[in-house]
């Protein structure tokens, strides 16, 4: 490195970064109290239950939406169920579409893990035809999945 | 907790102006940044009980973690509203001014902020973060050379730019 990089640099680390407004300092002191610290600390680890519960919940909208031919409710569907009338509706197709994957690198945990983070962005599409007159529409459910890959920094 | 309430402040006098330096380059906004910088500090602060230390590059990691996602949750609201976000805060300053420098400190800055966004967040952490290349490779996730790569480009840019008989 030359003299002149140098100086420059000396120059830079010479300007002084603007304070951060004492506002933030006070939301920050806040936060911190030891209250709101035990309250906030497992959210993350709530993560996996709340990941499972979504899944599940979507499963179970499946499960409704399609006709089970063993069994006596197989025509009242979730939306026979709640849309007044006669008509009947059948799943014919179900698909996830992937949006997009990004990889937003490594990020620490409340547990103080390093991991890698995963972010993937679904649309679940279910197609159901109305038995009765053969009208066909389309169910879309935004879904989101963050994965957390355990990593190690060498 | 009384001990770790007061020992977070000196943390935060002392990283607090890089660190939110650090933010309003990741997110372009002073209101955005402020955001972001307390909820990655809170987050790392939450994990001082178990590491009775806190490091600089897991602060930066933290901001800029923070800022991604605050980032993502932006656009999405953006296209939600279906508005044009206008950035209200380009003419707030980076760097405090003084009197006997303020002319030379707005050019360092401006030329600074022409920088891409890698070089910009290699040569803060680099320069105001004051961490190694090791610390900044972890930061952002890339290799060791690759942040000595940028800042080197970064210096090279800024020299071009910047007269020389200013240096």
């Amino acid at each position: 490195m030359n003299q002149s990089d140098e100086e420059l640099e000396n120059e830079l680390a010479a300007l002084v970064p603007t304070q951060p407004h004492e506002i933030l300092a006070q939301r920050i002191s806040e936060e911190l109290e030891p209250s709101k610290i035990i309250a906030s600390r497992p959210l993350i680890k709530l993560w996996p239950i709340v990941a499972l519960a979504s899944a599940a919940c979507f499963l179970v909208t499946l499960k409704l939406l399609t006709p089970d031919s063993t069994s006596e409710r197989a025509p009242k569907t979730l939306l026979a169920n709640t849309i007044a009338g006669p008509d009947s509706f059948q799943a014919i197709k179900a698909e996830q579409h992937l949006l997009d994957a990004i990889d937003e690198g490594v990020v620490l945990t409340a547990n103080d893990e390093l991991v890698r983070r995963l972010r993937y962005e679904f649309i679940d599409t279910v197609t159901m035809v109305n038995q009765n007159d053969g009208s066909i529409f389309t169910v879309e459910i935004p879904r989101e999945e963050i994965l957390f890959v355990p990593v190690t920094l060498l | 907790m009384a001990t770790d309430t007061a020992q977070w402040k000196i943390y935060f006098d002392e990283w607090g102006p890089s660190l939110l330096l650090f933010a309003r380059q990741q997110t372009g906004y002073l209101v955005d940044a402020e955001d972001v910088v307390q909820e990655a500090f809170i987050k790392v602060w939450k994990t001082y009980d178990s590491r009775k230390d806190i490091s600089k590059s897991l602060l930066y990691t933290a901001v800029r973690t923070t800022a991604i996602d605050h980032t993502r949750s932006m656009s999405r609201r953006k296209i939600r509203e279906n508005t044009v976000y206008q950035d209200q805060n380009t003419d707030l300053e980076w760097f405090q001014r003084s009197l006997e420098k303020n002319e030379r400190t707005s050019i360092l800055e401006q030329k600074v902020r022409t920088l891409s966004k890698d070089q910009q967040e290699v040569l803060i952490l680099k320069i105001w973060g004051e961490l190694t290349f090791h610390e900044i490779a972890e930061t952002l996730g890339i290799s060791q050379n690759t942040a000595a790569s940028r800042y080197r480009y970064a210096l090279y840019h800024l020299k071009k730019e910047i007269s020389p008989s200013l240096i």
